[in-house]
């Protein structure tokens, strides 16, 4: 028994030994980190004032390439730091900077370093300074092949290419938009909304040329998101779709999209689509393109018996002066008392709510 | 036939019940270093999003923070005001005071500025009746509500009959967090809406008195165990101190919160992993490697006493409660529960008895000294050794980087700790399990 308990003493002094070893060693680079970081706070005020004076126009750069020398990552970080807080000319004057002093090419190799915390800071300075037609020209390929990084954040981080006007580029960051999940997705989206004309062209024809349903909802979604114009002239067949959540996407989508004859034609089919939520979603849309084709329609949903498709309806006549509000009186007095009641509500919010006040103006 | 003497069968019995330790100590140390890997793992997984989108957007869901106040002291009313103080699009702070006596009442009152206000309750959970509801007048998402006196879990329940958000948090009073923690725990039921938990946990700020060290270290064991090594095993429970995220209509299938002596959390996480497995689909639960809240430090050995008694109490009223799914429900019925039992009552239990049995061994004469020493110390040292090795694996912790001569403070308090601190904590953290595990019947 006294072999085995030697023996397991042993082990243990050895487990011990290590351990000594593993806390010197973890103590040791602790305290090189922290050196370093108080090393780079301390010269941070001195980097400050030398690139506010840069960027007031002198363009004396001796100071700022002796700090290159002395503090290249904590110059480079105050760089990017800046990039949201100036604007205009001395932004512009920035991003020449950081080309002249080689980091934006430094970012450009370290993008497609093996390390994954190196990627992630050099594509985010990258996606700090894409706003500058030099960077994207620079930068635009290696943040296009991060799109298929294997890492979530590396992949957010290269749709900032979707900043550049070239269509190729946009394109794919919409496309990563409709393959990523659904957190990325919604901070993708608002920043694909300025190239919608140019999506429009190809990349969401060709998206919604797909024919499985949930990817049709995903993308209609996308565009119902942006709330803008979209050059869309025939919507019909994803109106008449055989999923009930495509085509409440596709009517959604209807108020954003011209009214054409198929896209008016769809409307007005939605209005008398037998599932309630999709003749809700066309009375919204024809609310807001207040086409005086649809008020007969509209009129018929308010005596389809559903309360919520009656209210909604109503909602909508309202946004339609004047036919729509004689449509509303006429139905306030009606013997259906689901019509008769969203008709009367809705003739109330006449009075106060904006609808009235728009009328007025 | 060999004759079994009495020296010899305590000496077999000792050996056997040191071996037992031993491999506790190991498959403790297995268990911590997935939770490490992990974590690790899922920290790499957080993304950096920009916060105004999700401010601003109607994909994400409203939040009911729910909390049943202690007191009327300036503790908790300053915590009041940290809650409602938090950075999120749609969310109200429901408090609700379980049975307060009048100047109490008069005191919140006073302090928010309430006014008489009405709710009609959305749920039909069973709860003592509330007998007022109130709204700050300040500009602040504060809601009151005043209800007859009961328990912690009935108090909650009350709240959940009134809140009608998609998502509701709960939060311990000694629990320090971000600005942002909503934000934080939002992104996963974002991600997936099927999300039932979201729980954001780290350890406890570093102090300079032993207390909070220990305090350090028993987190530490707790979050890279029963959070981050259960997680690597899809069966995450909750631990002291985190701030979790709860889907509202998964409370209201499980019936509401159940009393326990301790919190409500892990009873309803176990729950709520039992519910899932009888419909056949995984509970999914996610774990926020990020560092969104952490238990305060505690500034006595008292403090830290009345902390470990109250989790323990938890632990054993959860486990009272669940231990039909021990070995009967997937991952949570094969490894959490068994470990919880293990950790929270086999082991204190095993090692109190190992101690009692060297002493009668040693005053009976039963076993040569020089081997009682040599076993108690190799025990002891492998105690300490675990402890340090998991002191090693702390930065797997969310923004756990202490300043090197504060690590080694904490790689010593291991010995401390070893050194009567564990002997004495065994022996309470038995008392609290059969305390904890005495529920008293519901009102």
């Amino acid at each position: 028994m006294r072999l085995i308990l030697i023996g397991l003493l042993e082990a243990e002094a050895v487990w011990a030994l290590a351990l000594i070893v593993l806390l010197l060693g973890a103590m040791t680079m602790r305290k090189r980190n922290r050196r370093r970081r108080e090393r780079g706070e301390a010269a941070a005020p001195a980097i400050r004032e030398a690139l506010a004076v840069y960027m007031g126009g002198n363009s004396d750069v001796t100071r700022l390439r002796a700090f290159r020398k002395s503090h290249r990552l904590e110059l480079a970080r105050t760089i990017v730091r800046f990039q949201s807080r100036v604007g205009g000319a001395e932004r512009e004057r920035l991003v020449e900077l950081a080309l002249n002093f080689g980091f934006v090419e430094g970012w450009c190799l370290e993008a497609e370093s093996r390390s994954l915390e190196k990627r992630r800071e050099a594509l985010g300075n990258l996606a700090a300074l894409s706003h500058s037609p030099k960077v994207t020209r620079l930068a635009g390929e290696i943040q296009l092949r991060a799109l298929s990084d294997p890492d979530e954040q590396v992949r957010v981080q290269a749709c900032a290419l979707v900043y550049s006007d070239d269509p190729n580029l946009v394109s794919k960051g919409f496309e990563l938009a409709l393959t990523a999940s659904p957190l990325i997705r919604l901070q993708i989206a608002p920043q694909l909304r300025r190239h919608a004309a140019m999506l429009c062209e190809s990349a969401i024809p060709k998206a919604l040329r797909v024919g499985h349903a949930t990817e049709l909802v995903k993308v209609l979604r996308l565009l119902n998101s942006w709330e803008c114009h979209l050059p869309l002239a025939d919507l019909g067949d994803f109106a008449s779709h055989i999923d009930e959540g495509v085509r409440i996407q596709a009517i959604k989508l209807l108020a954003q999209a011209p009214p054409t004859v198929e896209n008016r034609r769809a409307l007005l089919d939605g209005l008398v689509d037998p599932d309630p939520r999709v003749a809700m979603a066309a009375a919204v849309s024809a609310g807001r393109l207040k086409l005086p084709a649809v008020l007969p329609r509209l009129s018929g949903c308010l005596r389809r018996g559903n309360e919520a498709l009656a209210h909604t309806a109503a909602a909508a006549l309202a946004a339609m002066p004047p036919l729509g509000w004689q449509s509303l009186k006429h139905y306030a007095n009606s013997g259906d008392p689901i019509a008769s009641a969203a008709a009367r509500q809705a003739l109330q919010s006449i009075q106060t709510g904006p609808a009235h006040l728009e009328e007025v103006a | 036939m060999p004759v079994v003497t009495l020296p010899l069968a305590a000496t077999v019995l000792l050996c056997l019940m040191c071996l037992a330790i031993l491999i506790a100590g190991v498959t403790k140390l297995v268990v911590v270093r997935r939770g490490a890997a992990h974590a690790e793992k899922e920290r790499l997984r957080i993304v950096a999003f920009d916060e105004n989108i999700l401010l601003a957007s109607d994909l994400v869901p409203d939040v009911s923070v729910i909390a049943v106040a202690p007191d009327a002291s300036e503790a908790t009313f300053r915590f009041v005001r940290q809650l409602v103080k938090l950075y999120f699009g749609r969310f109200e702070v429901m408090v609700v005071l379980d049975g307060p006596s009048s100047e109490d009442l008069e005191a919140w009152k006073r302090e928010f500025h309430l006014q008489p206000a009405v709710r009609v309750a959305a749920g039909t959970i069973p709860a003592k009746p509330v007998r007022g509801m109130y709204c700050s007048t300040e500009p602040i998402p504060l809601f009151v509500v005043d209800k007859q006196a009961g328990s912690e879990a009935d108090g909650l329940n009350a709240a959940l009959n009134l809140v009608t958000s998609r998502m509701v948090a709960m939060v311990d009073w000694d629990t320090e967090f971000s600005s942002d923690a909503l934000m934080r725990l939002i992104e996963p039921v974002i991600d997936d809406p099927q999300t039932a938990v979201s729980v954001g946990l780290a350890l406890p700020a570093p102090g300079k008195s032993l207390a909070s060290r220990i305090y350090r270290s028993e987190c530490l064991r707790n979050w890279l165990g029963r959070c981050a090594g259960l997680a690597a095993s899809d069966a995450i429970l909750s631990a002291p101190g985190a701030f979790i995220l709860f889907r509202r209509d998964a409370l209201v299938a499980a019936g509401g919160f159940r009393r326990t002596r301790g919190g409500c959390a892990l009873e309803m996480m176990l729950h709520l992993h039992k519910l899932a497995l009888d419909r056949g689909q995984p509970c999914r639960v996610r774990l926020i490697a990020d560092a969104i809240a952490r238990p305060a430090s505690p500034n006595s050995s008292r403090e830290l006493r009345k902390r470990l008694s109250r989790d323990q109490m938890e632990v054993a009223g959860a486990l009272r409660l669940h231990r039909k799914m021990m070995f009967a429900a997937g991952k949570v019925g094969d490894w959490a529960i068994p470990g919880l039992f293990c950790s929270r009552l086999l082991l204190p239990l095993l090692e109190t008895a190992t101690l009692i049995l060297a002493a009668v061994s040693l005053g009976m004469g039963w076993i040569n000294p020089l081997d009682i020493a040599l076993l108690m110390y190799g025990m002891v040292a492998f105690g300490i050794l675990v402890s340090m090795t998991m002191v090693l694996l702390e930065p797997a912790m969310p923004e756990a980087e202490l300043p090197a001569r504060e690590l080694g403070g904490f790689f010593l308090s291991a010995v401390w700790e070893h050194l009567g601190y564990r002997q004495l904590r065994n022996l309470r953290f038995i008392c609290d399990f059969a305390r904890g595990w005495r529920i008293r019947r519901p009102e």
